[in-house]
């Protein structure tokens, strides 16, 4: 099986998930839109490869960031001759 | 001439400029690549040669299934060529990917737009975009300039502009060629006139052709001219009767035509109704379902000559552009673990710390600003905001960062100790925390605790319920499949919360720690109801607030006065009447429960100062619906009760836009305006106040005392008429060019804090103000020179603005507005002088019967100062001669700000 056939078949298969979970909740039109955005974000993810690499490690509260106070002036808007 | 035979007439031409094409593509292929790759956009003969030899070489159908996706892509695949296609990421706040945030979560671009930093835009779109290329994406679905006409607006985090279209014109084109030197495509959004969200699929917006072009069109026509931006949005609204999407004048006469736009104009989410007035409009790209732009919708069109062939070649080679000149035909990136988080998370600090207003700072009872503390400062702090990660908006916007510091957290770690500085849990509405009892049993009410939950299979509480138990608290998730707190956790079993088929009765006892009125808060995916001791204190009929994306629906309500150590019942009755509430992008289905106290202990005065950290967060505020002016859940009473207990009361205030604060604007000691502030927000925060920073933002917008006094309330005064079965469809900018300060200026009254205003922990001098000519001359530049002294004790930054007043106009005009500012850093007692520039379009106005940017003979003050109230230095300049700019030539920038806003090839990473 190519590597597409493989991306759109996991694709397919994310987006039944993805469905199956929104699908209990089918009362109104406005459930398919958001299936449908749910699909496109899923076949963005495999499109790009990112899905393969999984979801950000949470790495939740953290230290305070060790960088220096910029102090660089806006870019000059003096006419240069 | 039958379609068919037009494709069967000659096919052994064909076959043999398909040959020669495919020829001289390999060629150009071999010739261009090096050059193409080197910057981006690449731009020039080699792409043009490259776009038409492919296009050259497309039939009918893979031109016109070319212009649409429903896989993904926003550039489709067109693999016969070896396009594979592009892949978009929404990236207001941070790059949305596998419904999480790839990099780093960053301040809204409202707060963007409050550094008034060229520096800082520069900085986010690197940021960004590198972000966006290492998750595989090609192109973010940002900047957005629409203006903030309302403080009701769902979206006013992810625009730039704040009220001024000439602080969007700069930062815009700044963000966007950061964007696209590290090769991804920015689309600016959302063309036009999206300045508010509710009913916004059906919504027309009435505007008069000179508003348009002199308030709302400058952004885009920046990012234009000044960025050469990949691609637009065009939105969901209608401007002036056709969708923004299927609009020929604002997409192919104004953007395309007069202003040369040569990249796509791609739709918001199916924002195409029509297939053929979308097509002729200008439209490039239906995304991302591509229900208009299809073979039978277009085909009948181009046959009968309504479309011309040279409409859907456009669209074609439009889209080929921007695949040659980003070089994605050949060097298409894809996903790979982020290598450098670090710059994302500066980029984000930076922002955060020149974002923050400081916009009150009252002197302590010993005589000195209440700011900044002492490290030593013994410190209460109040509110979610402060204690929970730092939040973002609702929608496509949601970003919920991976690691973060929030404000408490800043704040106890750049604290003499940790200890210096008090969370006051009680006075937190969260549903993991809050305490609940059952009914007395002898004597075991206290340890009894808990709520008491029975479900229904129905939505009406019938019958029996199907499963009666003590859940730890109300915080159930029905996605999740979780109920989560504190005292412990529970799962959904034993009953199906489904919609249309359920409902939920929760009964419990609260023993208030603290004697006053207590708030409660409901947020749910559908209708309820709370009792208190049996009254009721909140309800909500559950109709969701948009027609699209849905979110949970908060309320919160005040009870009378309960005295501490007292029990009281609580009953909360929810239903579950329709499942089309999403349970992302900060959506929730399911129902959560939480009450706190809305009086302080009775030892707030004994800390030094007290932090109350509020406002809206994806709960109250995001894409789809428009909020009230009103603080949530009563923060508004409990700011009233805290600085009434201690006068060292720092409010720091949180949402894209801003709430109504005049009703302790006055009663509080410090006040600061801190936007959604990124991953970062609360080191930047605690900076602030620590005075380890010195704050340097300054307001985008205008604070009214009272939204009456804003100057869309005539024709916009309530968001709910904008919802339901019987919504308004339309909304006419009544006020016309007189938005924000320019109509308090029209008026002439004062609004709580004016735009452009912000204080700082130093003070600045501004003298010797000079025109390098009194004359402005026709198609000269003139510059505008001052003296910004630093006259107090601490370095910082501050924000010069420069601000055009016509004497006498020949037309109506507004009294001011803002053509020039900068941002210079400024230690104690020292002096520069500082330079902005501007050109005749600086004092140009439209005149839409000539179609022209038209100069009177006349004169100008020109005013400089700290904020459009406080301009203390002016000169006049005179003009000798009427002049007439056409769209096409005239910049919204004079030209040494168009060079400050691009970015270099040494700049990217």
């Amino acid at each position: 099986m190519t590597r597409p056939l493989l991306y759109v078949l996991s694709a397919a298969l994310l987006c039944a998930s993805t469905g199956y979970a929104l699908a209990a909740d089918s009362t109104s039109s406005a459930t398919s839109e958001q299936q449908v955005r749910a699909q496109i974000e899923a076949q963005r993810d495999q499109l790009t490869g990112a899905a393969q690499l999984g979801t950000s490690a949470q790495a939740g509260a953290s230290t305070l960031l060790d960088t220096p106070v910029d102090t660089d002036d806006a870019p000059s808007q003096a006419q240069r001759p | 001439m039958t379609p068919i035979a037009a494709t069967q007439r000659t096919p052994v031409l064909s076959s043999f400029k398909h040959t020669l094409g495919l020829s001289l593509l390999a060629f150009g292929i071999a010739q261009a690549n090096l050059a193409l790759a080197a910057v981006t956009p690449a731009t020039g003969n080699a792409v043009e040669a490259r776009v038409s030899s492919i296009l050259d070489n497309m039939n009918q159908s893979e031109k016109i299934n070319f212009t649409r996706v429903n896989d993904g892509h926003m550039i489709p695949s067109l693999l016969k060529w070896g396009i594979k296609g592009t892949v978009a990421y929404d990236s207001s706040m941070g790059v949305h990917v596998n419904n999480a945030t790839f990099g780093a979560q960053y301040p809204s671009q409202s707060a963007l737009a409050a550094t008034w930093s060229i520096n800082r835009a520069k900085e986010f779109g690197l940021a960004i975009a590198y972000e966006t290329r290492i998750s595989g994406g090609q192109q973010m679905l940002s900047p957005g300039v629409n203006l903030y006409r309302t403080p009701y607006n769902g979206r006013s985090a992810e625009y730039v502009s704040g009220e001024d279209p000439f602080l969007g014109a700069v930062l815009a084109p700044a963000i966007v060629n950061g964007i696209q030197a590290q090769g991804i495509q920015a689309s600016g959004k959302h063309y036009l006139a999206n300045e508010q969200e509710a009913n916004r699929q059906a919504l027309n917006v009435v505007v008069d052709e000179r508003t348009l072009r002199e308030l709302y069109l400058p952004g885009f026509e920046s990012m234009v001219k000044n960025a050469n931006v990949a691609s637009i949005m065009c939105g969901f609204n209608k401007i002036n009767g056709d969708y923004a999407c299927e609009n020929h004048h604002l997409i192919t006469d104004v953007l395309k035509g007069e202003w040369g736009f040569q990249g796509i104009v791609i739709s918001d989410f199916n924002a195409i109704h029509n297939a053929f007035k979308g097509a002729w409009a200008g439209t490039d790209i239906d995304m991302p379902s591509g229900l208009q732009f299809t073979e039978a919708n277009l085909l009948p069109y181009v046959w009968s000559g309504q479309l011309t062939q040279n409409v859907i070649d456009d669209k074609v080679k439009r889209n080929l552009r921007g695949i040659v000149s980003y070089d994605f035909q050949e060097n298409l990136n894809t996903a790979k673990p982020l290598e450098h988080p670090e710059y994302g998370q500066r980029a984000s600090l930076n922002a955060a710390r020149e974002a923050i207003v400081l916009l009150r700072n009252e002197n302590t009872s010993a005589g000195k600003p209440l700011l900044p503390l002492a490290r030593t400062a013994k410190v209460a702090v109040i509110g979610n905001w402060a204690h929970d990660a730092p939040a973002s908006p609702f929608g496509t916007a949601n970003s919920p960062p991976n690691s973060y510091v929030t404000e408490l957290s800043g704040l106890q770690q750049l604290a003499s100790s940790s200890t210096k500085v008090t969370y006051l849990s009680d006075l937190s509405l969260n549903p993991q925390s809050s305490a609940w009892y059952q009914p007395a049993v002898g004597k075991n009410a206290v340890s009894n605790s808990g709520v008491k939950a029975e479900y229904f299979s129905n939505t009406s509480f019938s019958g029996d319920p199907t499963l009666t138990r003590v859940e730890p608290g109300v915080n159930l998730n029905w996605t999740t499949g979780t109920n989560v707190t504190n005292a412990g956790t529970t799962a959904v079993s034993g009953f199906s919360p489904n919609a249309g088929a359920f409902s939920a009765r929760f009964s419990s006892v609260i023993k208030p720690t603290i004697t006053g009125p207590q708030v409660f808060k409901v947020r749910a995916d559908g209708p309820y109801k709370l009792w208190v001791n049996d009254e009721l204190v909140l309800q909500s009929d559950g109709v969701p607030y948009s027609s699209d994306v849905v979110n949970a629906l908060t309320t919160s309500g005040k009870t009378a006065s309960l005295k501490a150590g007292k029990s009281y019942t609580v009953k909360l009755e929810y239903q579950r009447v329709q499942g089309n509430f999403i349970p992302a992008l900060g959506g929730v289905t399911g129902v959560q429960m939480s009450w706190a106290s809305l009086r302080p202990p009775a030892d707030l005065a004994d800390y030094d100062a007290v932090v109350v950290a509020v406002g809206t967060t994806y709960e109250n505020e995001g894409e789809g619906s428009d909020h009230g002016y009103e603080l949530p859940d009563q923060q508004a009473e409990l700011i009233k009760q805290v600085a009434k207990a201690n006068p060292n009361t720092i409010v720091v205030m949180h949402g894209g836009g801003v709430a109504n604060m005049q009703p302790w604007a006055k009663k509080v000691g410090a006040t600061l305006q801190a936007w959604f502030p990124g991953q970062q927000g609360g080191q930047a925060l605690a900076e602030i106040l620590y005075g380890k920073v010195n704050p340097s933002g300054k307001l985008p917008v205008t604070i009214d005392k009272q939204i009456e006094d804003n100057p869309s309330y005539a024709s916009y005064p309530d968001p709910a008429a904008y919802r339901g079965d019987n919504a308004l469809t339309e909304m006419t900018y009544s006020e016309g060019l007189y938005l924000g300060y320019r109509g308090y200026d029209k008026k002439h009254a004062k609004p709580l804090y004016p735009f452009g205003y912000g204080l700082s922990y130093t003070s600045f001098g501004y003298s010797d103000l000079k025109l390098s000519s009194n004359v402005m001359a026709p198609g000269s530049t003139v510059d505008v020179t001052f003296t910004l002294t630093n006259t107090g004790d601490k370095a910082g930054f501050e924000v010069a603005q420069l601000y055009v007043q016509p004497v006498k106009p020949a037309v109506d005009r507004p009294e001011k507005e803002l053509k020039g500012f900068t941002k210079v850093y400024l230690k104690p007692g020292e002096s520069k002088t500082v330079s902005m520039p501007i050109d005749s379009r600086s004092l140009a106005y439209y005149v839409d019967k000539t179609a022209s940017w038209d100069v009177d003979a006349g004169k100008f003050k020109i005013l400089v100062g700290a904020d459009s109230e406080n301009l203390a230095l002016n000169r006049t300049l005179t003009t000798l001669f009427p002049e007439h700019l056409t769209t096409r030539d005239s910049n919204p920038l004079p030209l040494p700000l168009r060079k400050a806003v691009q970015v270099n090839a040494s700049q990217t990473y």
